[in-house]
């Protein structure tokens, strides 16, 4: 494939959904109606087919690089947007790496699962659901959104998918908008968001105002050349004269820790991060399907991916990617802790989510990027199928989600029981399964870089393994209790497809990040372990765009086994076998504990309610975050808005009504004259007749 | 043979009936037969100073303004009529729907 081929491609990966949504906006309420999924299913389709082609033609081209050459990222202008000052130009361009083409397939392969998957669900006894077609035009803009994210080459494009993602999210939350707590909770996203995206575009400005581009390619080797001291290299690459270099390379050393920071706050907020994840439980008041693709597989991935795609900027500072790691490993423990006592299905799987996005924040934190970018992809998988097995039983239950009002379901949805089974393995870190190799990888970076976050990747998988059993237990096993009135039966085969493909990915698409190394997990499975050991495919294909992370644990020299002699990698092998039964081993007492607790003995659960009632509470109540919040921000911000509203309606309205008092006077005397009686009209005509005749005859 | 001071005198007392005829009924008929005197009044004006200048525009004038006064009455009992289809009373005091 050359250049202009690859061109077309790309616009076609943006096109296909575009159209999707456009035909299925423009034609579905009046014609397609009940027939609306197909163009979003062709379309999105489309896009999974090219994008799939640009994966193909990025495998191809880094199998014909030579091991130690790097991988160039493909640079592709489509055409001139708008210009901005100094004379030169904003692009839409395409940033093709690998880094893009995983993206780019995981979001459009599960996207089209989900357009699948939603073809039944907003169905109800086979008439589709009010807003139908509104739904899958929404989708589809989703997916042209998100490809636009990925796809971009400039900070401009990043930003704008960004917010174009984070719109349909709004859209789809509050799908059922006539429910006030969906409109709300679309409210709620929306807003918090845009305090983290105040931050994001802030450090794009600044990025603007210290490079005065925003293309990736000038910022990142721009940034790359001021850390490395080169002066040379920067001015050629930003057309500054050699004598403004050493003050240019001051500038962006001194800058690259801030708009790292501000970016940070950007993917906060799109990645549920502490302080801002408030908004994605309450998220899960949109459609199940949304849940899955948005809020769990992909839009909330965006802030790792940026992460990750902005490497130079982060790794610029060792401070900044410790505080990413703290971060990811503070939100993973505590939301793991939230979902241990949530009832709610959707709830627990939305705080899991936030969980292992904790994790992927922390694998960036400890510079294992690669190994994040993996966990982003095997989540994908798992944590969607969970999600739409959880619409599948929704759907089955009539609506109810709550798993105290539902159990047993093992025999009445055997389907969606295994493949949620399979999913909820993944989730677990069960040996073997995808999340078991993602989650390890992080877990085992994080103790080399400090044994603490190691050590809280542990108890948080413990936790995750807990809950994601609680869950399954409390809903599939027991006897058989179905809500009264509900008829519940096993969904139709259009849902049933998606969620057996997604299961096949949480059984294995794990093993696209290991490789057979004797010696390894039960003898032959190896993960990657970063440096100069064997790599596995996934990482293999990565390892172009990780290297400012690569770089920088070199450089500082964290991990001794990759830079240390034969001894120190020796110890460290040991030290990641030792790590991954330690791991399965977790997992496994995660899984029992929840089988003792839920199946065979479930006074336990009761014994400890009973017992540390204020610590359930607090866990039960999300640790009072939103109270806390309301009190704290939304109630002194609502205050504050009365007060402006109240200068509002007195100060100036008051100004304004005494200036137009003066009309109103003069008006008022005018109305006096006004009787409406004809015979008022003409005396006063006769007066005036006699006045003039009087003037002409006397004067 | 009358002299013009008897042609402007009848032509002043002509007006000043249908003025005070139109200031004092409340009947929209009679009001409007009133203005319909008052215009009578200024044609006689009209007419007798066109005979005291020897000159025949001031009666051609006064054709044209009885043309158009018959026109004028035409529309104007028409809209009476309509008037008082719709409010069932002539009355201007009842139609005083302009007071401000």
């Amino acid at each position: 494939m050359n250049e202009s081929t690859l061109l077309l491609v790309a616009v076609l990966v943006l096109l296909f959904p575009a159209a999707g949504a456009v035909i299925a906006g423009a034609c579905g309420s009046r014609w397609l109606k009940g027939a609306t999924h197909w163009p979003v299913i062709l379309g999105v389709g489309g896009a999974a087919v090219t994008s799939f082609m640009l994966f193909g033609e990025i495998h191809h081209r880094l199998s014909a690089t030579h091991a130690d050459d790097v991988l160039e990222p493909v640079r592709l202008i489509a055409y001139e947007w708008f210009s901005a000052a100094q004379g030169h130009w904003f692009n839409v361009e395409f940033w093709i790496d690998p880094l893009t083409v995983i993206m780019l397939v995981t979001v459009t392969f599960i996207s089209l699962l989900v357009v699948v998957y939603s073809r039944d669900y907003m169905r109800h006894h086979h008439h589709p659901e009010r807003g139908y077609e509104r739904f899958f035009a929404f989708l589809a803009m989703f997916v042209f959104s998100m490809c636009a994210l990925v796809l971009g080459g400039n900070f401009v494009l990043l930003y704008l998918g960004w917010e174009a993602v984070g719109l349909c999210s709004y859209l789809l939350i509050g799908f059922y908008y006539p429910k006030p707590s969906a409109a709300d909770a679309a409210k709620k996203a929306f807003l918090v968001n845009r305090i983290g995206d105040f931050g994001f575009g802030i450090g794009i400005f600044l990025i603007y105002i210290t490079f005065g581009h925003l293309d990736y390619h000038t910022v990142f080797e721009a940034s790359r050349m001021a850390l490395a001291g080169d002066g040379a290299g920067l001015s050629g690459i930003l057309g500054i004269t050699a004598s403004e270099a050493p003050g240019m390379i001051g500038l962006i050393t001194d800058r690259l820790p801030v708009i790292a920071l501000l970016l940070l706050c950007g993917a906060v907020g799109k990645s549920a991060q502490l302080p801002l994840y408030v908004w994605l439980p309450d998220a899960m008041e949109g459609p199940s399907p949304v849940s899955a693709l948005i809020h769990a597989a992909t839009m909330v991935t965006a802030g790792v991916y940026m992460m990750v795609r902005c490497g130079v900027i982060f790794t610029a500072s060792s401070s900044v990617m410790l505080f990413v790691a703290i971060l990811g490993a503070a939100t993973a423990l505590f939301a793991a802790t939230i979902a241990l006592t949530q009832t709610d299905m959707k709830r627990i799987l939305a705080y899991s989510t936030i969980s292992q996005l904790g994790y992927m924040f922390l694998g960036v934190g400890v510079f294992a990027a690669s190994s994040a970018i993996f966990h982003l992809f095997t989540h994908a998988f798992f944590k969607a199928l969970l999600f739409l097995g959880a619409g599948s039983v929704m759907h089955a239950m009539g609506g109810i989600i709550d798993v105290r009002r539902f159990g047993g379901l093992r025999k009445v949805l055997p389907v969606t029981f295994v493949t949620m089974l399979l999913g909820s393995a993944a989730l677990s870190g069960f040996p073997l399964f995808a999340g078991f190799w993602s989650k390890d990888e992080i877990v085992h970076h994080a103790f080399m870089q400090h044994p603490l976050l190691g050590i809280v990747g542990l108890v948080t998988a413990a936790l995750t393994a807990f809950y994601t059993f609680r869950m399954m237990f409390l809903a599939f096993w027991g006897e058989e209790r179905i809500p009264d009135g509900v008829e519940a039966h096993e969904s139709g085969k259009w849902m049933l497809l998606p969620l057996c493909v997604l299961a096949i990915g949480a059984a294995g698409a794990g093993f696209f990040g290991v490789h057979v190394e004797a010696g390894g997990f039960l003898g032959f499975l190896a993960p990657e372990a970063g440096g100069a050991h064997a790599q596995t495919a996934f990482h293999h294909m990565l390892q172009s765009v990780v290297q400012p992370f690569t770089q920088a644990i070199h450089n500082t020299g964290h991990e001794a086994g990759h830079v240390g002699g034969e001894a120190a990698g020796i110890t460290a092998h040991f030290a990641r076998h030792w790590m991954m039964y330690l791991s399965a081993a977790i997992a496994i007492v995660g899984i029992i504990l929840a089988r003792c607790f839920y199946v065979t003995r479930p006074w336990i659960p009761m014994l400890l309610r009973s017992t540390f009632t204020r610590l359930h509470s607090l866990l039960y109540n999300k640790y009072y975050v939103d109270e806390v919040y309301d009190l704290t921000v939304v109630r002194p911000l609502r205050g504050s808005g009365s007060v402006c509203f109240g200068i509002d309606e007195f100060v100036i309205d008051g100004l304004i009504w005494l200036v137009t008092a003066v009309p109103r006077l003069l008006g008022y005397v005018g109305r006096l004259v006004q009787s409406g009686l004809v015979q008022g009209y003409g005396l006063s005509m006769a007066t005036g007749l006699a006045i003039i005749v009087i003037i002409v005859l006397f004067a | 043979m009358v002299g013009l001071a008897g042609y402007i005198a009848v032509s002043a007392l002509l007006f000043a009936i249908g003025m005070v005829g139109f200031l004092t009924r409340r009947n929209l008929i009679i009001m409007f037969l009133s203005t319909e005197i008052m215009l009578q009044g200024v044609l006689l004006n009209l007419v007798a100073f066109s005979r005291l200048h020897g000159q025949v525009d001031g009666q051609v004038f006064g054709l044209f303004v009885i043309v158009a006064a018959a026109v004028e009455a035409a529309i104007g009992l028409g809209l009476i009529v309509l008037l008082f289809r719709r409010r069932g009373s002539l009355d201007t005091e009842e139609l005083a729907t302009m007071s401000g």
